[in-house]
């Protein structure tokens, strides 16, 4: 291996969002990382801190998500650039067959999912671009003339560790939009749930619109409502859209902020002491078991090698824009 | 307007970063020169496609072929909007309460 190479496979397997002076003590935080932590310390170390399970290239649900969302990006700068809805949808419909094709094994995407694969994503795309071709929820353009589409953020909280080092929050915006005369950051749901009452419940409390609408307020300077779920149902034979306001308060935002806060020192002291404990009452069972629960079920001694063994490694950086 | 209680909590030293844009721009597709007979049926167009794309050649699918899929996808949003009316408009059937059913003809249930 050249010099290079070397370097090349630390930084690869190097977190930057983690303190280079307390091993496993994170600074820069995101709503995966966050939520993480606050299910339960265990959880977080085994699949923040240490990577396992984490694997969205093979997970049908994130690879559906994430190129019904580039598909969306794609349309939402083309028709800033002055396209109409017909040319930009038939851009979006190539990209999506092309992130749906595996050009080293030379066949389409074998999803096994069977409600999430490659004609669906294909149809829930035409339907929803089809659906909010005039849509009432105004892309923001930005300064530069681009649409505020798939913004990566990152800011300083304020927030120090007890060594002085910042502690940072990262996230990735869908879209900044306009309705009627307020704005509002939308961010794309992609699920097999019914798109009612109490699918949409579950984003009050919640981090991610928590954290989404505080960076939208320091990033944007502008007064940020909250944020809008955009819901799209995906199912075998149809796809539905609804979306949701989930407004948020100043009074609830700097209570987020506290707890964060205070979370952020529970992190640190984990960290100093290179112990993060279980929280048992997380472990659920059934089909809502922690993923981990094998894991934390065994004996302490066997429990690297099933980690090792059974659950793949991905590198988690609120860091890396997306 | 910015929240001033809020942002008041908050240092300054912030970065916006515009991602790059993750769509992927490819050559642009060539048209053919002649107008190719388009197939109807969704799993056709999608063998279409296929055949291109494994013969490494996604230029290759044309924009005509790209409508003709969209069309499809239409036509099927058309044919499902009108399935979810016919359920909506379908009569509800009255539920029974057994119990006080029972109790009209005063059965033991």
């Amino acid at each position: 291996m050249t010099l290079t190479d070397t370097i090349e496979k630390v930084r690869a397997e190097t977190n930057s969002s983690f303190s280079t002076r307390v091993p496993g003590l994170q600074l820069a935080w995101d709503s995966t990382s966050y939520d993480a932590l606050d299910r339960c310390p265990r959880y977080y170390q085994y699949s923040i801190i240490e990577g396992h399970g984490l694997d969205g290239e093979e997970n049908p649900h994130l690879k559906f998500g994430t190129i019904f969302h580039s598909a969306t990006e794609l349309y939402a700068h083309e028709r800033a650039e002055g396209q109409d809805h017909e040319t930009a949808l038939l851009s979006s419909v190539r990209h999506a067959l092309e992130q749906t094709w595996d050009f080293k094994l030379s066949r389409p995407w074998a999803s096994t999912e069977p409600a999430k694969n490659r004609k669906t994503l294909l149809r829930s795309i035409v339907w929803y671009l089809d659906k909010f071709q005039d849509d009432p929820l105004e892309t923001l353009i930005l300064d530069n003339g681009s649409p505020a589409v798939e913004l990566s953020f990152r800011f300083d909280t304020g927030f120090t560790t007890s060594d002085g080092e910042p502690i940072l929050l990262c996230g990735h915006i869908d879209k900044v939009v306009k309705w009627n005369t307020e704005i509002w950051i939308t961010d794309k749901k992609t699920t097999k749930m019914d798109l009612d009452d109490n699918y949409f419940k579950q984003f009050t409390p919640n981090s991610q619109v928590s954290i989404y609408s505080i960076a939208g307020i320091i990033t944007l300077s502008e007064q940020i409502d909250g944020l809008i779920i955009d819901g799209a149902q995906i199912l075998a034979t149809g796809s539905k859209f609804r979306r949701r306001p989930i407004p948020r308060s100043q009074d609830s935002l700097e209570e987020w902020l506290r707890d964060f806060q205070i979370k952020i020192t529970e992190a640190e002291a984990y960290a100093k002491q290179q112990y993060w404990p279980m929280n048992r009452k997380s472990c659920g069972f059934g089909r809502l078991q922690c993923q981990f629960r094998p894991v934390c079920s065994a004996e302490p001694a066997m429990r690297s090698e099933i980690l090792n063994s059974a659950y793949p490694k991905r590198l988690w950086d609120p860091l890396i824009p997306r | 307007m910015a929240n001033e209680n809020l942002t008041g909590a908050l240092r300054g030293s912030l970065q916006l970063i515009e991602s790059q844009d993750s769509g992927n721009p490819t050559d642009p597709a060539e048209t053919s020169p002649l107008r190719e007979a388009v197939p109807d049926s969704l799993d056709e167009l999608f063998a279409k496609v296929n055949e291109a794309f494994g013969q490494g050649l996604p230029s290759a699918v044309t924009d005509e072929t790209l409508y003709a899929l969209v069309l499809r996808y239409r036509a099927e949003a058309l044919k499902w909007e009108q399935d979810e009316q016919i359920k909506r408009d379908k009569p509800k059937t009255p539920r029974v309460n057994k119990k006080s059913i029972a109790e009209a003809l005063e059965l033991d249930i």
